[in-house]
């Protein structure tokens, strides 16, 4: 009796003590989840990847490249006032892609495999390029600082554009190291841990990215074309070099294109400045791109101009062009071509460029060989003017092929225009944005990080920097819209 | 599953005649909270009318979550009385929750409080009852803490693109976007109550008041961040913040015979929040879309752009044509910073009235609910301005001209001091109605406080009831029913908001009662029920 009075306290001290292990409270409140510690490069990439790839193929075909498409939706502007991709979320691409490649590198980093940091680095780049891009001034030094800082300074275009062309020249220089702890595998959706073809695509990017700087303040034209020529001839040179995101014919695994396609049919009208730019040169992509309207016409939309329903217009090809299991593409080499030809214009000779211009439109029509014979080919290239000596007019023809090639698959076209000027679109005044009077050659910073930012930049008069404001590159275009 | 184990000793003892009572208790408390969930979607039935999984053609897992929590408790009391008049209570406890850092895991609270029934000393026959209560307590709470470890989540049906994990047999994973905060502490709330309840006339009528002083530091909260920060929210200890407010409740019986009872029954109450102070690198808390935390204010109060206005109250509108602005209202963005806020969302006061006839057998009873001196942010009416179908854009001009109302005037800038210069003359420049709804830089009445933000003051009839008792002569014959009682009840029938109020219903807000309140986001209105009640007692 004397002893069971005892017991509670007994096993009130027993407990105490076992449970006062601190180990008992270390658990993640979040079951299953892994921590850095734990995670691998391969659990990490999958996903990486495919983020990627949908902010890519969004910036390449959704909203804002409506204004360099020329894209028609059949709905949005019976109603909407306001052009709503100008001041989205969506565009302020830290939560996406640029986020899980900073993760991923420092895990790689961390257990030492060069080759998954640079394919992070690779999309870091990107990430970083495509904000000053859009922004021009954006948190770089002191972004993804939680919780020392919550409120990031802004930095300059500059400053990003020389930590892109850093990663650059790392993710080369890693993609070449050969002592890697694991091997990229098939967690490499992209690639399927083809090394050799992610280096290609590092100097294609490169060489990107030095033309796209060109006439930024502090550069010479010489230099960033010489730049992007060297990098340009280790890119990517053949259509099996292309940068794609393997998609198959399965529900959940079908290309976001397709899916924008088969869910929303009738919403989205290519331009009659895109059709009629394949029209009036007999372009044999015409029938690939498009279908025809019921009568069998090749006719573009006008935004805001609905034609009648039993004569809709021309729409985007469904078997040859968007269809389930086609690739989402990333970069392909035509796109490498045509940075080699404007390049040549600058730091080269212009029958390298003329050679690498053709180049670029023979492997994108080649891509659709079982619609485009080389017959074709041929007699299209040949029916084309050479490019001139005249570098403002060689480039409107490389921009200009440049622009088709790209159509639908990157978000190129739009910043081409801005800094060439290339093709000269017109303004349609039936959209909302040609309200405000201009092309918009920035994005607005968003209302979320102008009000939980005290740091977001003010134009001169106080208020938020207008569309209508260039970015730090765009310098070239003297009369923009 | 949740496992909650309490171990207590306890003490009694009465001493010195009964004059002093001990009533001694500790104890030791363990509680674990383990969660486990998978989801599957499945579709294309083989055979139709039979959801199982087995069944399906299709079938894809489309969340797996749970969560572990352990917390562990060690407290104590101890109650001393004196005579049934006077007592005395103590109150010690230490957590040690899984749930805060390692390092920072272990809070300690106490509480002191004296109450003191003096309408036993002092026996005076119209005070039936009377009480006065005073006590200071702290109370630590982990509560709302969440991960302190970075994690990474399986990506389980649709991801970036429409595409779906696991992808071609290949499975993936992805970064939270909600930050781990290694550093999270405990909350802390202290608090100072006093209390007075009494009840006169054979308790015919009665009164509780209470005045309270709450002290919170290290509140923990869900801030939204700004996604350049690397995550979209995360738990913080905000700082410090105080609340104050009185509470009052009065009960009535002003009419009892035999047959007739009228009981009323009248409460009202204020709060009154501040934030003190707040963590060093933190100047504002963004909670969503312009609803903020900031020091000096209420919890919370909402920030938006605004028009410049001048003393007369008229709007003034940009005459500088060189500015993009000409013609368009002048914003605080474009004169001076967003010091100013454009409403707190805590309301002034709460009211409730409640009245309740019984005659006979029937009863009638009715709650009138009352919320006055609030704002809510509506998010809303942004979206419904921004695609046309807003009230304020339903008259809009066919050739989309408008001459804003308002006076000419504008800004002068002279070595980086702005100065307001105004005119009286009414404004007269046609500008484009589409431009000063929808373009973030020119009139920009999407985010703006004019459209946005509204009173969320209600009256609403929260319940009417009119009830029928069974006479229980009646039920006597049946042996075996005691009572029967058969009423109709109806909630919300009535309500009445503020004139300018747009919004589905101003009580509503995301995010319920946590952090999210005064923002009003694609809500749906609150709907009027009726109830037919039978109430059968054996």
């Amino acid at each position: 009796m004397k002893n069971f009075k005892r017991l509670p306290i007994t096993i009130l001290i027993i407990s105490l003590v076992f449970c006062s292990c601190k180990d008992y409270f270390d658990v993640a409140y979040i079951k299953g989840s892994p921590t850095p510690d734990v995670v691998k490069e391969s659990m990490l990439t999958p996903y990486l990847l495919s983020q990627f790839m949908a902010e890519n193929y969004d910036q390449a075909s959704g909203d804002y490249a409506y204004m360099s498409l020329q894209r028609s939706s059949a709905t949005t502007q019976l109603f909407g006032f306001y052009p709503s991709f100008l001041t989205s979320e969506g565009y302020w691409g830290y939560a996406g892609s640029l986020k899980s490649a900073i993760q991923l590198k420092n895990i790689a980093i961390k257990n030492g495999n060069p080759n998954y940091q640079a394919i992070a680095e690779l999309i870091e780049a990107w990430g970083w390029a495509t904000l000053a891009d859009r922004y021009s001034e954006v948190p770089f030094s002191e972004a993804f600082s939680f919780p020392t800082i919550i409120q990031p300074k802004y930095d300059k275009s500059d400053v990003i554009y020389a930590y892109v062309e850093s990663l650059l020249n790392s993710a080369i220089a890693n993609l070449q190291n050969t002592k890697n702890n694991v091997k990229v595998g098939k967690d490499d959706l992209i690639n399927q841990g083809d090394i050799a073809k992610w280096l290609k695509y590092a100097y294609s990017l490169k060489a990107r990215y030095a033309l796209r700087i060109m006439y930024a303040p502090g550069k010479t034209l010489l230099t960033q074309a010489q730049t992007a020529l060297a990098a340009a001839k280790n890119g990517l040179q053949a259509n099996s070099d292309n940068v794609d995101f393997d998609n198959f014919d399965a529900d959940g695994q079908w290309a976001p294109s397709y899916e924008r396609q088969r869910t929303s049919v009738y919403s989205y009208y290519p331009s009659v400045f895109m059709v009629d730019l394949l029209k009036t040169v007999s372009d044999p992509r015409l029938p690939v791109y498009f279908s025809p309207d019921y009568q069998g016409n090749y006719i573009g939309a006008i935004t805001g101009q609905l034609r009648a329903d039993a004569d809709f217009p021309s729409q985007t090809n469904r078997t040859s062009f968007v269809y389930a299991s086609m690739n989402t593409m990333l970069m392909a080499a035509t796109e490498n071509k045509f940075v080699e030809a404007e390049a040549n214009l600058y730091a080269g000779t212009l029958t390298d460029a003329q050679n690498a211009y053709e180049a670029g439109i023979r492997l994108n029509m080649q891509r659709y060989s079982n619609y485009i014979t080389e017959t074709q080919i041929n007699e299209f290239i040949a029916s084309r003017p050479k490019l001139p000596s005249d570098k403002e007019k060689a480039t409107e023809m490389i921009i200009t092929q440049k622009y088709i090639a790209n159509y639908l698959e990157t978000p190129e076209p739009q910043l081409d225009i801005l800094r060439t000027g290339y093709p000269k679109l017109k303004l349609n005044t039936n959209v909302i944005y040609s309200t405000t009077l201009y092309y918009p050659r920035r994005l607005y910073i968003p209302e979320f990080e102008q009000r939980a930012n005290i740091n977001a930049p003010k134009n001169q008069t106080g208020g938020i920097y207008e569309p209508n404001f260039r970015v730090w590159w765009d310098t070239h275009v003297t009369t923009p819209w | 599953m949740n496992m909650n184990t309490d171990v207590m000793l306890s003490y009694k003892k009465k001493m010195y005649k009964d004059i002093i009572s001990v009533d001694a208790m500790i104890g030791y408390n363990l509680y674990t909270e383990r969660s486990d969930g998978s989801a599957a979607d499945g579709s294309n039935f083989v055979l139709a009318g039979n959801p199982s999984f087995g069944n399906c053609q299709v079938l894809q897992y489309s969340a797996s979550d749970g969560s572990r929590y352990r917390k562990m408790g060690a407290y104590g009391q101890a109650v001393v009385g004196f005579k049934d008049i006077l007592y005395y209570t103590y109150t010690a406890r230490n957590d040690w929750s899984s749930m805060l850092s390692l390092n920072n895991n272990s809070y300690f609270y106490d509480s002191n409080s004296l109450s003191y029934i003096f309408s036993r000393t002092l026996n005076i026959p119209v005070i039936t009852f009377g009480k006065i209560r005073a006590s200071y307590a702290s109370v630590g709470s982990d509560r709302g803490a969440g991960n302190t470890k970075e994690i990474y989540s399986a990506v389980l049906g649709n991801g970036p693109g429409g595409i779906r994990f696991p992808f071609n047999g290949i499975s993936a994973f992805s970064p939270s976007d909600n930050a781990a905060n290694p550093n999270i502490k405990p909350e802390i709330s202290k608090e100072f109550e006093v209390g007075l309840e009494m009840s006169f006339l054979k308790s015919r009528l009665g009164f509780e008041f209470a005045y309270y002083d709450k002290n919170s530091r290290n509140q923990i909260m869900s801030a939204s961040l700004t996604s350049s920060t690397g995550y979209s929210s995360a738990t913080m200890n905000i700082g410090e913040i105080t609340n104050k407010g009185f509470e009052v409740t009065l009960n009535a019986t002003p009419i009892k015979t035999k047959d007739f009872t009228w009981n009323l029954g009248l409460n009202w109450s204020t709060n009154k929040s501040l934030v003190v102070k707040m963590a060093p690198e933190m100047e504002v808390i963004n909670i969503a879309y312009g609803v903020e935390i900031r020091t000096g204010q209420p919890v919370p109060i909402i920030a938006l752009d605004y028009y410049i206005k001048d003393d007369k109250g008229l709007e003034i509108i940009v005459d500088d044509p060189t500015l993009q602005t000409y013609g368009y209202p002048l914003r605080a963005d474009n004169y001076k910073g967003k010091e100013r806020i454009s409403g707190k969302v805590e309301p002034d006061w709460f009211g409730g009235l409640r009245s309740e006839f019984t005659y006979k057998a029937f009863s009638l009873s009715a709650f009138l609910d009352v919320r006055a001196g609030g704002y809510q942010n509506s998010m809303t009416e942004q979206y419904l301005l921004s695609g046309g179908l807003s009230v304020f854009t339903a008259n809009r001009p066919l050739d989309d001209k408008i001459i804003l109302p308002g006076v000419k005037g504008h800004v002068v800038t002279n070595n980086g001091i702005k100065t307001l210069v105004t005119t009286e003359i009414p404004n007269d420049v046609p500008v484009s109605f589409n431009r000063y709804i929808a373009s973030g830089g020119y009139g920009a009445a999407l985010f703006n406080e004019k459209y946005r933000v509204q009173k969320s003051n209600y009256m609403r009839l929260r319940d009417v009831t009119i009830a029928y008792k069974l006479p229980k002569t009646l039920l006597d014959k049946t042996k075996f029913i005691k009572s029967l009682t058969v009423s109709l009840t109806g909630n919300n029938i009535w309500r009445k908001f503020d004139k300018g109020y747009t919004g589905s219903d101003p009580e509503y807000t995301n995010g319920g009662s946590s952090n999210a309140q005064g923002l009003n986001y694609w809500l749906l209105s609150s709907y009027s029920s009726y109830t037919l009640g039978l109430n059968l007692t054996f």
